[in-house]
């Protein structure tokens, strides 16, 4: 049954976290594989496969940016980011680099849990809108192929710029997506640094979406970073 | 050496009125002028420039502008004792004022040393407590012979990860603080949509709200804003944790936003116990907590809403609101008309 199992591999140079998440993660039935450098995880990337890798940007040989840049430059596999660091920009910047996700340090196994559940779905049906045309989140649901989208039994009317922006963010359900790259998808290059504009059309999609704007439970923002369309 | 050549311009520039009064004014008179400099230059370039100015301020008073001028040689006794008395009370001066210099540094450095010890103690009392919640139920988990049930242990564990819990906000505000108070944090304005800031705080909040019930007031259509989004959220989700600690279960709290000439104003009420008179302002000072706080959490909450309100160059106050509870009203200037966004 061994090989079955989901194989993570881990990046960290703290023995303690690796502790902490091997017991949390084999405990849910993933096999656990970990490197302390930048150098033995990508060694170890490469020789194992993994289905999903967990990396900390603060690694004593290496830029974990560096790190990413030399993982994508030959594997599509799932990345998620852990990392005591508040700064945004790093964020951001391995975001736009390619990496499907972040948790900021210190988090909670639930948490975890839950993000490497999202990342290792969405790279087992990439989420392009021919294999899942319609999205379902609570009293959400957006077809994208008719271009249809519907607020409980409320079939709701989307300006073109609207329905291009909640399109992109179903595309990547679940994920971060980066203010740069909403911006380059919808208004293009020209507007990267023109967030306001995301801004207000993001309060349009909760003002016609949402039950609370207030409270958004669709459109979630992550300070500084994008912006995350919630699933289950 | 930049210190002794500035005092040696300073007893060069007091030379030139000299020459210029010394037909109308005596020699002792303008003796005080070089007294002065000597006072001036212990002040800021302390002891050595200041002796080396009184010897050098004596012999230009004998040179310049005691008669016979241009000659070192001195006509009489009495203007022997007026250079000599010179001389002695530019040295004594130059050594009291360096003393009082060296005593105003000391005092501030035992300032300074006073409010670090306070903040360090104040910092290590609040990281222990949880810390030793945290080793005590860990030990308690370790050492188990068997006499723990599954209860226990499902209680101990709950206890290490709130304690945890509790020191990841304490750590959280501290770096909060350090960088407010550093200065380093200069704002990073962008237009901002204050829904979304709301929107965002609230539901990082939302974990601790379980038993107050939150209502929120949002005035339609408020205008973008010119702030630092992740500030501003900082600062709603200060405000929202506060009242969230010093209230009793059950009890409302009410968060609005409206705009107010040029102004966003957003308020947090509560229905808790309220202020104690005299609280209004003490209440946004590092680490010191409410009246009704009961010792829950670091008392830094308030004072980082302050700098960062601040930051903005808005203003921030506290009251008690008719009927009970506490108010705090937020006012942040809206940064001007907002962009416009072309509509496709």
């Amino acid at each position: 049954m061994e090989s079955l199992k989901q194989t993570i591999l881990c990046i960290e140079d703290e023995s303690p976290i690796h502790l902490f998440l091997k017991t949390a993660l084999t405990a849910n039935g993933y096999a656990y594989f970990q490197a302390s450098t930048g150098e033995e995880g990508l060694v170890q990337a490469a020789t194992r496969n993994p289905d999903l890798i967990l990396l900390d940007l603060g690694l004593p040989d290496m830029d974990g940016l560096e790190v990413t840049r030399r993982l994508r430059e030959w594997s599509k596999k799932p990345i998620i980011v852990i990392s005591a660091k508040e700064r945004e920009e790093e964020k951001v910047a391995a975001l736009d680099m390619g990496v499907d996700d972040y948790l900021t340090k210190p988090f909670g196994v639930p948490e975890l849990l839950a993000r490497i559940r999202a990342a290792l779905r969405r790279n087992q049906s990439p989420s392009n809108s021919a294999d899942t045309p319609v999205f379902n989140h609570g009293d959400l649901k957006v077809d994208l192929v008719h271009r249809r989208v519907w607020k409980g039994e409320e079939d709701v009317h989307l300006t073109p710029r609207e329905f291009k922006l909640l399109a992109c963010l179903v595309q990547h359900a679940g994920k971060v997506v980066t203010q740069r790259q909403l911006l380059t998808e919808i208004w293009g290059e020209a507007y990267i640094n023109q967030a306001h504009y995301l801004r207000v059309h993001m309060n349009n999609l909760r003002q016609k979406l949402e039950k609370q704007p207030g409270e958004p439970q669709h459109f979630l923002t992550e300070p500084g970073v994008g912006y995350r369309l919630a699933v289950d | 050496m930049k210190r002794y050549f500035w005092s040696f311009l300073v007893i060069v520039a007091l030379t030139v009125p000299g020459i210029l009064l010394r037909q109308t004014l005596d020699p002792a008179t303008i003796g005080m002028f070089y007294l002065l400099g000597v006072v001036g230059i212990s002040f800021w370039w302390g002891q050595g420039p200041a002796l080396s100015a009184s010897f050098l301020g004596v012999l230009f008073l004998d040179y310049f502008i005691i008669p016979p001028y241009y000659n070192l040689s001195v006509a009489n006794p009495e203007t022997w004792m007026t250079l000599i008395v010179m001389l002695v009370e530019s040295l004594v001066i130059s050594a009291l004022a360096t003393k009082s210099r060296e005593a105003e540094k000391h005092r501030i450095a035992a300032e300074n040393e006073k409010n670090r010890n306070a903040l360090l103690s104040a910092v290590s009392h609040d990281l222990k407590t949880p810390l030793t919640g945290i080793m005590g139920a860990a030990s308690g988990l370790l050492e188990d012979n068997g006499s723990l049930n599954a209860e226990d242990r499902i209680q101990l564990s709950r206890s290490i990860y709130n304690e945890a819990e509790r020191l990841k906000h304490l750590v959280q505000n501290l770096l909060d603080m350090t960088r407010l108070d550093a200065g380093t944090l200069k704002p990073n304005k962008e237009w901002q949509s204050m829904e979304e800031l709301v929107g965002v705080a609230v539901n990082r909040v939302k974990p601790r709200l379980t038993h107050h019930p939150l209502t929120l007031f949002l005035q339609p259509n408020l205008p973008l804003a010119f702030v630092d989004g992740l500030l501003v959220e900082l600062l709603l989700l200060n405000l929202l944790e506060n009242a969230v600690h010093h209230t009793p279960p059950n009890t409302q709290i009410r968060l609005s936003v409206k705009k107010r000439s040029g102004q966003i104003e957003l308020k947090v009420s509560d229905r808790g116990p309220g202020l104690k008179p005299g609280e209004e302002k003490s209440i946004f000072e590092k680490f010191i907590q409410g009246y009704h706080s009961g010792g829950k959490g670091a008392g830094l909450g308030l004072s980082i809403c302050q700098g960062i309100v601040k930051a903005h160059e808005g203003s921030i106050e506290a009251a008690n609101q008719e009927g009970g509870g506490a108010v705090f009203t937020v006012r942040l200037p809206t940064g001007g008309t907002p962009p416009i966004i072309q509509e496709e």
